[in-house]
């Protein structure tokens, strides 16, 4: 039988899940810049 | 090259060798051999999970790929982040929670002992082969540089990883790819240092240049199917590459089994997801400032110095032509580059951009010249002229101060050990886990177990040296290989995703498994054309709608005990 996660360690990954987003957000804003920054 | 190099390469195999070994008395049961007793920190192995990804390809052909078409390739893992995040509420914690030694044991217990061997078999079949082009990749140019035959490259490889890997089990290959990780990025580091050194214009200004012929360009938004890398193929079809990757092939999984907890396995997968855009960015980075670099200092019109030596004593008379026309189209593109510097610095839009333009075509012009001698060095050695991996090498070897281009090709060597180690790790595990006890000797002794588990970790790494030794020769089969593989590696993760749907059966999964393959095969022979990393999303999805619509029609038996 597969123990279910508590509710703390659900909370915690829900907000390790908003962090991993949030830097691939700002990781393609950043590749967005330079493809601005630097055109055609 | 230098024999301080020379000594650096040396003093990383040997200090690889000897940890690896002394790593050996850790290993007195098969857990411990293969599972390291589930008792490792998630930063070892989350540097492992990342190690096994990145192979000696990486270093060597994807900057390779930077430097020609710039960093659109980063798109192809736009879908890791959110497929680790994923796998952190579905497989990982099934697999551990499981303490399964392989991903495929699990299918057994959820449906039957056939779904299992099949899905083993398969994994067994193709990274068999990928191993063996694993090593093949870097040796080939490693002989072509260094005038060796490629069986004494396939040799400096192999022998170390066979011998670790053999010898120290799991804890000796993820303790070596902690190691080898810390390489590699210091290689790829280093490297971007001398090169922002070495250029004779400021960082911005390089990135301008480079921008001009699009090599800025990242994002492509089309949702045409038969283009390889775009943001939808890549966040879409990407993800379910992914997915099935960390999620189901026995190379990556049996990394995060080692993990000492659950909480340890997903925050290891999360490390790459963090990690790994950023550093094939840095990659492919590499490649676009060594494609700047060559603007202003003459590049070799041929990168890969053996195809260069027998179209030279061939056709010298072609070659010295295509040369001189060579000289003078880098000539030309040396004028539209500065001009763009001196727009940039006065700066005048209008001008910076009649000089973007004019870059181009003068790089279109470099490139017709390096498109015919490619022609004549097919029409020479009969072979495809292609040299994008030798561009990296042959830079580094030319222009990297002393005992940079050691740390680099030792960085390039821990690469494909790195990846080596840790499928020749799994397809060993899987042999003895999913065939060995399961078949032959379900009663064997930890002690026999153990022996045909390293008996067998030696016979697929002699497996994987012969394939590389003969990789050339074996061209077409190891593509027919890897096409095959291709065929099923959605497909097995939408076994696995039937696996946590309830009321789903082993004729679901074993009848979704065969039209999810069928599926994708249909559309790799182009019935309707679609890119590659969309054949995940197919096989996937097909066996889920299959598995599921069976599920629906036909009652679930229970597995047999």
């Amino acid at each position: 039988m597969i123990a279910s996660p508590t509710p703390d360690a659900r909370t915690r990954y829900r907000q390790t899940a908003v962090r991993v987003f949030a830097i691939q957000a700002g990781t393609l804003l950043l590749l967005w810049w330079l493809q601005a920054a630097f055109p055609r | 090259m230098h024999p301080l190099n020379w000594a650096i390469i040396l003093g990383y195999l040997t200090y690889v060798i000897w940890d690896g070994v002394r790593r050996s008395k850790d290993t007195g049961n098969i857990e411990g051999y293969f599972l390291a007793n589930r008792s490792l920190p998630w930063w070892a192995v989350g540097l492992s999970v990342m190690a096994t990804q990145l192979s000696a390809v990486t270093m060597i052909g994807t900057t390779g790929q930077g430097a020609t078409d710039g960093l659109k390739f980063v798109q192809f893992y736009f879908g890791l982040p959110l497929a680790m995040v994923i796998l952190g509420v579905t497989l990982v914690p099934f697999l551990h929670g499981a303490k399964v030694y392989t991903a495929y044991e699990y299918l057994e217990r959820r449906f039957d002992a056939k779904t299992r061997s099949l899905t083993a078999f398969l994994f067994l079949l193709s990274r068999g082969m990928s191993c063996g082009t694993i090593i093949a990749a870097p040796a080939v140019v490693f002989s072509a540089i260094f005038g060796w035959d490629v069986s004494w490259s396939v040799a400096l490889i192999g022998i170390p990883t066979v011998l670790y890997t053999m010898v120290g089990g799991v804890q000796a290959v993820t303790w070596a790819d902690v190691k080898q990780m810390v390489l590699i990025v210091v290689a790829l580091l280093a490297i971007v240092v001398v090169l922002l050194v070495k250029l004779p214009v400021a960082p911005t200004e390089a990135l301008a240049i480079a921008g001009a012929t699009g090599k800025m360009q990242v994002f492509d938004f089309s949702w045409d199917v038969t283009k390889t890398y775009t943001f939808w193929s890549g966040v879409i079809g990407g993800t379910f590459l992914m997915l099935s990757y960390f999620g189901t092939d026995q190379s990556q999984v049996q990394r995060y089994l080692t993990a000492k907890s659950v909480d340890d396995a997903r925050t290891s997968l999360l490390m790459s997801a963090y990690w790994k855009i950023p550093l094939q960015a840095l990659v492919l980075l590499v490649g676009v400032l060594v494609y700047v670099f060559y603007l202003f200092t003459a590049p070799p019109l041929l990168y890969n110095p053996a195809t260069e030596r027998a179209v030279r004593t061939e056709r010298a008379a072609d070659l010295a032509a295509l040369e001189a026309r060579f000289a003078e189209a880098h000539q030309a593109r040396i004028a539209t580059a500065e001009q763009i510097v001196g727009a940039e610095r006065a700066g005048d839009a209008v001008a910076a951009a009649t000089a973007r333009a004019a870059l181009r075509d003068a790089d279109a012009a470099v490139g017709t010249v390096r498109t015919e001698a490619l022609a004549l060095t097919e029409a020479v050695t009969g072979s495809p002229g292609r040299d994008v991996n030798y561009i990296i090498p042959r830079f580094v070897l030319d222009w990297l101060p002393l005992g940079l281009a050691g740390i680099f090709l030792a960085g390039v060597i821990a690469a494909a050990m790195s990846s080596i180690a840790a499928e020749l790790n799994s397809l060993s595990t899987s042999t003895v886990i999913d065939f060995y006890r399961r078949w032959v000797r379900p009663d064997g002794d930890e002690a026999h177990l153990l022996r045909v588990s390293k008996l067998s970790t030696g016979i697929w790494g002699i497996f994987a040296c012969v394939v590389a030794t003969y990789a050339a020769d074996l061209g077409s089969l190891i593509e027919v290989v890897n096409r095959f593989g291709s065929f099923f590696y959605g497909s097995i993760l939408g076994v696995f995703l039937l696996a946590m749907l309830p009321r789903t059966g082993a004729a679901s999964a074993f009848v979704g498994l065969i039209a999810g393959m069928s599926a994708v095969a249909a559309v790799s022979f182009g019935l309707p054309e679609v890119s590659f990393l969309w054949h995940n999303v197919i096989g996937a999805v097909t066996v889920v709608v299959v598995g599921v619509a069976i599920a629906a029609v036909a009652p679930r038996r229970p597995a047999p005990e």
